[in-house]
């Protein structure tokens, strides 16, 4: 396993980590404190947002590259590129998606709360990561096939 | 002039005319008789169409196979492939920085209205096509080099 595998799979961990910590608080705050499930939601995914967030950005650095090695040559560069169009895709159907669905679900000229704009920004980078990981994962292939980092 | 430059021409003038078109029929249905399915779908519809619109010179690429003229070679592609990841970065940081503008000229408790969202949308297509032709022309080159189609 290289590298980009490496770093993918550590991506998706840190991503499946924090849903479950997001799920396991917001039902904390449902049952024990009384909060509505929309607002439990929010606020059960808090800190795990943050965590997933530094997670994913800061995995590249766990994972750094030895000295005098190539470990990244045309055949990645190509599954490299082809993941970030297909991620860069995503997000932009995650972003059409997301405001057709709002539009349509709150009604023309209703006012909505300005923070939701960072939570579409939100999405959209986790979107973003997820298609990313797994989009490397698929190229690379699911197995390990002898790749060295 | 070969045909992916004429067609890089074409997105910039007669591609943007293509989506402003429709987009402002839908806005203008909206405004005229309210909200309904109707202009939600077209405007979702012509997003989405719009979005693929990329994918065209590949699918007459392996739709025209078959003939023995070559118009669309390895050169092409990359510069397709380049232009087509320039625009989805171009576009990416677009949402993220109307976001966050609105975002912050309103407060951090403000509220907008939920109509930014489509427009929003409207303008990201334009800038996708306007950054895809663009990135197309600089890669080839402003002036022809004596390229057939």
């Amino acid at each position: 396993m290289n590298r980009q595998q490496k770093i993918a799979w550590l991506q998706l961990t840190i991503i499946a980590i924090a849903a479950i910590l997001s799920l396991i608080n917001s039902i904390t705050y449902m049952h024990r404190h009384g909060y509505t499930f929309s607002q439990a939601c929010w606020l059960g995914s808090g800190w795990p947002v943050v965590f997933c967030f530094f997670g994913v950005v800061l995995t590249p650095l766990f994972l750094r590259k030895k000295k005098g090695q190539i470990n990244f040559d045309e055949r990645d560069l190509l599954i490299d590129s082809r993941a970030s169009r297909i991620t860069l895709g995503a997000s932009f159907f995650f972003f059409i998606a997301a405001c057709a669905t709002l539009w349509f679900a709150v009604g023309i000229d209703t006012p909505i709360p300005a923070y939701w704009l960072g939570r579409i920004i939100l999405g959209g980078w986790l979107t973003a990561a997820i298609v990313q990981a797994i989009t490397t994962i698929v190229y690379y292939g699911w197995a390990s096939k002898g790749e060295k980092s | 002039m070969n045909e992916t430059k004429v067609g890089s021409w074409l997105y910039f003038f007669i591609g943007l005319a293509c989506f402003l078109i429709p987009g402002g029929v839908a806005v203008f249905i909206v405004y005229d008789k309210g909200i309904s399915f109707l202009p939600v779908l077209m405007f979702t519809g012509i997003v989405i169409w719009f979005g693929l619109f990329w994918l065209f010179p590949f699918t007459f690429g392996k739709l025209g196979r078959g003939k023995k003229k070559i118009s669309f070679d390895e050169r092409d592609q990359l510069i397709h492939k380049r232009a087509v990841m320039a625009a989805y970065i171009v576009l990416w940081l677009y949402f993220v920085a109307v976001c966050v503008i609105a975002w912050c000229i309103v407060g951090p408790h403000g509220s907008i209205s939920v109509n930014v969202l489509p427009l929003t949308l409207l303008g990201g297509l334009v800038i996708f096509t306007t950054a895809q032709g663009l990135a197309s022309v600089i890669q080839y080159g402003r002036c022809d080099k004596g390229e057939k189609s």
